[in-house]
C-alpha cells in the first residue's frame, strides 16, 4: 500500500515483556504521516507500554520502522519522536520558556520566537517567565504539549495527556488538542482509556486488549461493527 | 482488524515468541552505556575501598589475627581488662543517656518548626543547626568555658550536656521533616471523637512519628558513641569512651593490638546500629507533601516555652566561649586574639593559629572537592532504578557502603590510614594528601544524604521526557539531574566544607605539626596549659566557629534540608 503523504510508522510484531508478563503481544500496525491515531484500551491493556516501546524507552522484540527504515535499535533521544506524559513531567527547575525551549536548546538552535509561537498555539501567550510549579493542571499540560511540539518531532506520542484533569476541562481541551495537532500538522499517537476523547482527537482508533491489537477503525466503524462483545461493551 | 493493511504484511509471520525463535530483546541502551555506568560505579567504590575498607580491614586483621591466626586469647584478654569493661559500659551508658535527653529536648523544637508559623521561625531553624556544624573540639572548649570553676567542669554532666547540645539538630530537623508530612486532620478526627490533646499525641501523633524518631535516635546514638573531640576535651583522662581509648592506646601506650580489638568491637556495634537504621529508614518513606503550618494558639504556649528555653540554652555555651576568649587575667581585652599570630607560650605550636586556619581552609577545600566528586557520581548512580534486580542489589550495597564512614569512628579511619598507607603500593604517610582524603571520607555520607533525595525526586519519567526531546543520556544528567539538584549541590558543598573544617578524629592522626589544622592546634593548646595557651584556644575556637557558622548561614539561605535528611 502506498501512502500519499509517505510511509510513517510501521510496527511489526512488536512485543514487550516484563519478566514473565507479556504486556504487548505482537502488535503489527501502520500509521501514515499526518494521521492522529488513538490507542484505546482499559488499564493494563498494554497501551502505555506500546507507546514507551515506540518512544524507545522500553526494550522490545519485533521491528519498528519510520519512513521504511528500522529504528528499533535507535535510543530514544535519536528517534526524533516526542513523548508527552500524563502528568506533564515538566522540569521544575526551569521556567515555562525553559521547558518549552528545551528540545531546541538540546538541538543546538535555541529560538525564543518559536517558543513564543508555541505558547500562543497552546493558548499561553506571554507565559514565558512563569514558574511551572505555579501553573494549574491544565496550564501545565499545555506547556507539556508545547514542549513536545517545539523541535518539530516526526511523531508525537501522547500518554493519557488529559486524564489528570477534571472532566469539564478535559472535554474542552480534547477538541482544542485536535485543533492544535492538525494546525501543527504532526503525526501523533494518543493513548487513552476514554473512547469519546479518542473519537474527538483521533482519525483512527486501535483497540488494545490484553496486549493484542483487537480492532482498528474510526469510532463510528468500531461502534457499528465491533469485532466481539467485549469491544462492544467497552465502547458502550 | 482495520481496513488499510498491507497485504504483504498480513502474510508475514510475526517473529519472536510466537514464531518459536528464542526471544531476542533489543536493548536500547547499548553496551557503551553499561560500561559507562560500571566505570561511574568504580570511582566511589574505589574511593571507599582503598581509603576506608582496606584500612579498616587491616585493623580488623591486626586485632583478630595478630600472627596470622585468630588470637582468641588476646581478644579475650583485652576485652576482659577491667578498664576495657568500664569503658565499654561508659560508652554505651553515656550515649544512651545523651540520646534520651536529646529526644526529649528535640521534640518540642521539631513540633514548633514543623507545625507553627511565626516570625523568627527561620532564625530558630538556623540556630538549632549551628551546634551541629560546630567542630567537636570547639564544642568541648565552649563547655569548658561554660562550666569553668564549677564542679561540673570535668564531670560526666559536662560531657552529657555537650553531646546533647551537638545532636539536638538531628532530632529536631529529622522529626520536623516527617511531622510536616503528617496530615493534621487525622489528629483533628481523634479530637472530634473525644480524645484529649495528650491522648491524641500519645496514641496518634507519636505512633505516626515513631519511625522518624527511631531513625534519629539511632543516628544520635551513633554520633554519641563515636564522639571523639568533645569527649577528649571534656573527659580528659578520667572519662574515656571506646573512641578516645583507641586514640590513647595508639598514640600514648603504643598498644596497637589492643586498639585494634577495640576498633573491631566498635565496628560491630556500629554495623548493627546502621543495619537497624537502614531497616527503620525503609519505614520512613516520607510523603513529599507537607501540610501548611498554622499560627500558634494559646494551647501551644507550654511547648513554645520549652522550645524557646532549649534554643536559648543552645546559645549559652557559645556566649561563654566568646566571653572567655575576651578575658585575659580577669580583665577584658583582645590579647587572646592578638596571640593568634604567635606560636603560643613556651612555643607550644609549630605554626600560628592563623597559619593553621589557612591550612584548615586549604585541606577543607581539597576535601570538599573530593567529597563532591565522589558523592555526586555516587548519587547520580544511586538515583537510578535499573531493571535488573542484580544491578538494584548492587546499588543498595553501594548505598550502604557509602553510609559506613558516617558511623565508623574517625579515629579508626585515621589509625587505619597509618597502618596501611605507609608502604608501597601506596606510601602516602609523608604526603599531605591523607588529611583531605580522610576528611572527604567523613563528608561523603553527608553529601550523599543531602543530594540523593533531591536526585531521586527527579524520577525516571522526567529523564524519559528529556530523552524523547532529544537529549542524550549525558545531557539529561547535566541539564535535568544537576539542574534540579543545583541548590542541593551547593548546600552539600557547604556542608562538606564545614565537616572537613572541623574534622578532628582522623586529622589528629594524620596532620603533621608543620601543616596542622586549626582543630588540632586548638587541642594542642589546651594540652599545654600555662601562659595564655588556654585563652588562645578559646580565641581560636571562636575564629573556627565563626568560619563554620558563616558557611552554614550561606547554606541555610539556600533552604535545602541538610541535617533533616541524615536518616
Amino acid at each position: 500500500m502506498t501512502h500519499p503523504t509517505g510511509a510513517g510508522l510501521e510496527l511489526d510484531a512488536v512485543t514487550v515483556r516484563f519478566g514473565d508478563v507479556t504486556a504487548v503481544d505482537a502488535v503489527t500496525l501502520d500509521i501514515p504521516t499526518g494521521e492522529v491515531f488513538a490507542l484505546l484500551g482499559p488499564s493494563g491493556s498494554g497501551k502505555s507500554s506500546l507507546l514507551r516501546a515506540i518512544a524507545g524507552l522500553e526494550p522490545c522484540t519485533g521491528d519498528i520502522r519510520w519512513g521504511g527504515e528500522s529504528i528499533v535499535r535507535e535510543p530514544a533521544h535519536k528517534r526524533g519522536f516526542a513523548l508527552m506524559f500524563q502528568d506533564g513531567q515538566l522540569f521544575p527547575h526551569l521556567d515555562v520558556a525553559g521547558n518549552v525551549g528545551y528540545a531546541l536548546r538540546v538541538a543546538g538552535r535555541p529560538d525564543a520566537a518559536r517558543v513564543g509561537e508555541l505558547l500562543a498555539l497552546v493558548g499561553l501567550a506571554g507565559f514565558e517567565r512563569r514558574r511551572v510549579t505555579d501553573l494549574s493542571g491544565g496550564e501545565q499540560q499545555r506547556v507539556a504539549l508545547a514542549r513536545s511540539l517545539a523541535a518539530h518531532p516526526r511523531l508525537l506520542l501522547l500518554d493519557e495527556p488529559l486524564s489528570s484533569l477534571d472532566r469539564e476541562l478535559r472535554e474542552r481541551l480534547a477538541s482544542e488538542l485536535r485543533e492544535i495537532l492538525v494546525a501543527a500538522r504532526v503525526t501523533a499517537i494518543l493513548v487513552t482509556h476514554d473512547h469519546d476523547e479518542a473519537g474527538v482527537i483521533a482519525d483512527r482508533i486501535g483497540i488494545l486488549d490484553g496486549g493484542r491489537l483487537a480492532q482498528v477503525g474510526t469510532l463510528a466503524e468500531l461502534r457499528a461493527h465491533p469485532a466481539d462483545a467485549r469491544i462492544a461493551r467497552f465502547l458502550a | 482488524m482495520g481496513g488499510d493493511r498491507d497485504p504483504v504484511k498480513l502474510i508475514r509471520q510475526p517473529r519472536g515468541p510466537r514464531g518459536g525463535n528464542p526471544p531476542h530483546v533489543r536493548r536500547i541502551a547499548g553496551p557503551t552505556a553499561a560500561i559507562a555506568w560500571v566505570l561511574a560505579a568504580a570511582l566511589p567504590l574505589a574511593f571507599v575501598g582503598v581509603f576506608f575498607a582496606w584500612p579498616v580491614a587491616s585493623i580488623v586483621g591486626r586485632g583478630l589475627f595478630p600472627d596470622g591466626a585468630l588470637d582468641i586469647a588476646g581478644i579475650v584478654e583485652v576485652l576482659s581488662r577491667p578498664r576495657t569493661v568500664r569503658i565499654l559500659g561508659f560508652t554505651v551508658g553515656i550515649a544512651a543517656a545523651a540520646t534520651a535527653i536529646t529526644l526529649v529536648l528535640g521534640m518540642p523544637i521539631a513540633y514548633v518548626l514543623s507545625r507553627l508559623r511565626f516570625r523568627g521561625r527561620a532564625v530558630l531553624r538556623a540556630a538549632v543547626l549551628v551546634p551541629f556544624v560546630l567542630p567537636t573540639v570547639v564544642v568541648g572548649i565552649a563547655f569548658r568555658a561554660l562550666f569553668r570553676d564549677t564542679p561540673i567542669d570535668g564531670s560526666v554532666l559536662a560531657i552529657l550536656a555537650a553531646l546533647v547540645f551537638f545532636n539536638i539538630a538531628v532530632v529536631a530537623r529529622t522529626v520536623a521533616v516527617s511531622w510536616e508530612s503528617l496530615d493534621p486532620r487525622r489528629e483533628e478526627a481523634a479530637r472530634v471523637l473525644g480524645a484529649g490533646p495528650v491522648r491524641v499525641f500519645a496514641t496518634i501523633t507519636l505512633r505516626r512519628l515513631a519511625p522518624s524518631i527511631a531513625a534519629s535516635a539511632s543516628i544520635v546514638f551513633l554520633f554519641c558513641s563515636t564522639a571523639f573531640g568533645t569527649v577528649l576535651v571534656l573527659g580528659g583522662a578520667r572519662y574515656a569512651t571506646i573512641e578516645t581509648e583507641i586514640w590513647l592506646l595508639t598514640t600514648q601506650f603504643l598498644d596497637l593490638s589492643a586498639a585494634s580489638v577495640l576498633s573491631v568491637a566498635q565496628l560491630v556495634v556500629v554495623l548493627v546500629l546502621l543495619a537497624v537504621t537502614a531497616r527503620v529508614r525503609a519505614g520512613t518513606t516520607a510523603q513529599q507533601r507537607s501540610f501548611a503550618a498554622r499560627r500558634p494558639r494559646a494551647s501551644d504556649t507550654p511547648v513554645i516555652v520549652v522550645a524557646v528555653v532549649v534554643a536559648l540554652a543552645l546559645v549559652v555555651p557559645l556566649v561563654a566561649l566568646v566571653e572567655r576568649s575576651l578575658r585575659v587575667a580577669g580583665e577584658w581585652g583582645f590579647d587572646n586574639y592578638v596571640a593568634l599570630a604567635s606560636t603560643g607560650s613556651r612555643n607550644a605550636l609549630s605554626v600560628t593559629p592563623w597559619q593553621a586556619l589557612g591550612n584548615s581552609l586549604g585541606f577543607a577545600a581539597a576535601a570538599t572537592g573530593v567529597a563532591m566528586l565522589v558523592g555526586l557520581v555516587a548519587c547520580l548512580l544511586l538515583s537510578r532504578r535499573p531493571r535488573s534486580p542484580h544491578a538494584r542489589r548492587a546499588l543498595d550495597l553501594l548505598d550502604g557502603a557509602l553510609m559506613l564512614p558516617l558511623g565508623v569512628s574517625a579515629v579508626t579511619v585515621g589509625f587505619g590510614f597509618l597502618i596501611t598507607l605507609n608502604a608501597p603500593p601506596l606510601d602516602l604517610r609523608s604526603s599531605p594528601v591523607l588529611v583531605p582524603i580522610a576528611q572527604a571520607l567523613v563528608a561523603v555520607p553527608l553529601v550523599v544524604r543531602t543530594l540523593l533525595p533531591v536526585l531521586r525526586s527527579v524520577g525516571g519519567r522526567m529523564r524519559d521526557a528529556a530523552a524523547t526531546l532529544g537529549a542524550a543520556p549525558w545531557r539529561v544528567m547535566l541539564t535535568i539531574d544537576l539542574g534540579v539538584a543545583g541548590r542541593a549541590t551547593l548546600a552539600a558543598t557547604g556542608l562538606a566544607f564545614t565537616v572537613a573544617l572541623g574534622e578532628f578524629g582522623a586529622t589528629t592522626f594524620l596532620s603533621r605539626p608543620d601543616a596542622a589544622t586549626l582543630p588540632v592546634v586548638i587541642y594542642r593548646l589546651i594540652g599545654l596549659p600555662g601562659g595564655d595557651n588556654a585563652g588562645m584556644a578559646t580565641a581560636a575556637s571562636v575564629v573556627l566557629a565563626v568560619t563554620c557558622v558563616a558557611v552554614v548561614a550561606l547554606v541555610e539561605r539556600l533552604r535545602v534540608d541538610t541535617a533533616g535528611r541524615l536518616t
